[in-house]
């Protein structure tokens, strides 16, 4: 079918999300997926075609979902309605909606300069994890884990479980336990922490 | 305004301890959090070990606790154990489980409207919850994790109640009954989500606000009938002497400040002098 001239196409309207928590690299595919599940169930096909989704765009925990305008509000329900993402428990949280790619991409930027800067360990924390995704229980990431974490020298056990401890962000520590068939986490916090072991 | 969250699991019930919740609610937008945990003092961090009401990041965390009853008898017995928490709420049941836990006057909030039989919450329930001061709970969870049949009866269910609340002008409080972190929804989600079943944006801004009126009823004035209308002694007809004198003190108050001042200008004279 031949394309529409400039001023009879519909405009578009992007919306910025954030998918938590950390350490979900979700693909571009996946995310596509959970959110056109999430807003096919909710609205129908009906609904679905009006919003017209598709994710344009997909970096570290950050993705830009393109809708109709008119349609964002709708999109953004919808969002908040998705609880996994490829099978992995989460959350798709919309921070902003734009008129164009280039200014969410500038966001973008703007909130991990400010994350890296807030947190230097930040930066090689999520590439620890990453590791540790791609070799889970490997020496290697645990390794990597334990050494962002100054003051936990070694994995916390609680309730008698193993755990591997993974800093987020300057207060945010999230807790691991790697399993053959389930990976079950807990998050914390620093002061959690230090009152874990203070007890041990 | 304060924006609270009526009802939230934190670790060991959920994944998420108490000042992780409290970490994302405060970025979310919250400023009070209801935990419900039946254990709260496992929930509790150390340094506020006994306390139902404190503040972590800012945000306020409010103990609450949720009653599930077979009838309301056990509901009775069960409602004893929490005379000292702040915000009680209850598993809706049937309607004559409802109009009575609601005309008992106990309760704080009507929890899971949504999974009760279908017609447990009428006008009678509606008009009590007004006189007694009781909210019912819009639980986003229904909304957020379930799909298909489940979910369009939750949506019903809260159209139904929102219709209800319009007419009767009982309050409304909204939670998002997270157990972990990622669970938590903002406020402009909420508004979002709420939107689904026709709440508006006011309607929403006015059920994230009434946890403060459960926590701060206004009570009706009392009057005591044995001496309503007679006056009081001292409430004598000489106010407006009184009022005078008071001037009157006020201008030689004045004066002797002037004149302390004069004391001083002709002492320092007598110094230079």
């Amino acid at each position: 079918m031949k394309a529409l001239p400039p001023t009879l196409r519909v405009n578009k309207r992007y919306v910025l999300c954030r998918i938590v928590p950390h350490g979900i690299d979700a693909d571009g595919k996946e995310v596509y997926y959970a959110v056109y599940d999430a807003v096919a169930s909710l609205f129908g096909d009906n609904g679905a075609a009006e919003i017209g989704m598709s994710v344009v765009h997909t970096e570290g925990n950050w993705a830009i979902i393109r809708c109709t305008r008119g349609t964002e509000k709708k999109l953004q329900a919808a969002v908040s309605t998705v609880t996994a993402v490829a099978g992995m428990p989460c959350a798709i949280r919309p921070v902003l909606t734009s008129g164009t790619v280039l200014t969410l991409k500038e966001k973008i930027r703007a909130a991990e300069s400010r994350a890296d800067c807030e947190n230097p360990e930040n930066t090689e924390s999520r590439e620890n994890f990453e590791n540790r995704g791609d070799s889970a229980g490997s020496e290697n990431g645990a390794h990597c884990a334990e050494s962002n974490l100054l003051y936990a020298k070694k994995d916390i056990i609680i309730k008698g479980i193993s755990y591997r401890p993974v800093i987020i962000s300057r207060e945010k520590i999230d807790l691991y336990k790697d399993g053959i068939k389930s990976q079950d986490s807990l998050y914390y916090t620093k002061k959690d922490i230090e009152e874990l072991q203070c007890n041990q | 305004m304060t924006v609270s969250d009526a009802c939230v699991f934190a670790y060991p019930l959920g994944s998420s301890s108490l000042r992780r919740m409290a970490l994302e609610a405060k970025y979310l937008g919250f400023s009070r959090l209801v935990c419900s945990n039946a254990d709260f003092k496992a929930a509790t961090p150390k340094e506020f070990a006994g306390m139902t009401v404190f503040n972590v990041y800012g945000v306020e965390i409010v103990r609450g606790a949720v009653i599930k009853a077979e009838n309301f008898k056990d509901f009775q017995n069960q409602v004893k154990k929490y005379d000292s928490v702040p915000i009680v709420a209850v598993t809706a049941g049937d309607n004559a489980f409802n109009r009575s836990v609601l005309s008992s006057g106990r309760v704080n909030i009507l929890k899971n409207i949504d999974s009760a039989p279908k017609n447990a919450f009428d006008d009678v329930c509606a008009v009590n919850a007004l006189e007694k001061s009781v909210a019912v709970d819009i639980d986003l969870s229904p909304i957020v994790r379930k799909r298909g049949i489940a979910r369009q009866k939750a949506l019903a269910a809260y159209a139904d109640i929102l219709k209800f609340h319009r007419k009767y002008g009982f309050m409304l409080t909204i939670s998002s009954g997270a157990r972990t972190y990622t669970q938590l929804r903002g406020v402009r989600e909420i508004s979002n989500l709420c939107s689904l079943f026709g709440m508006t944006d006011e309607e929403t801004a006015a059920a994230l606000n009434s946890v403060s009126a459960l926590l701060n009823p206004q009570n009706a004035v009392t009057v005591n009938p044995s001496n309503f209308g007679a006056p009081s002694e001292s409430d004598s007809p000489c106010d407006e002497s009184a009022a005078c004198n008071e001037y009157d003190g006020f201008n030689e108050l004045e004066e002797t400040d002037e004149s302390d001042e004069y004391d001083e200008d002709i002492g320092n004279t007598e110094d230079i002098s």
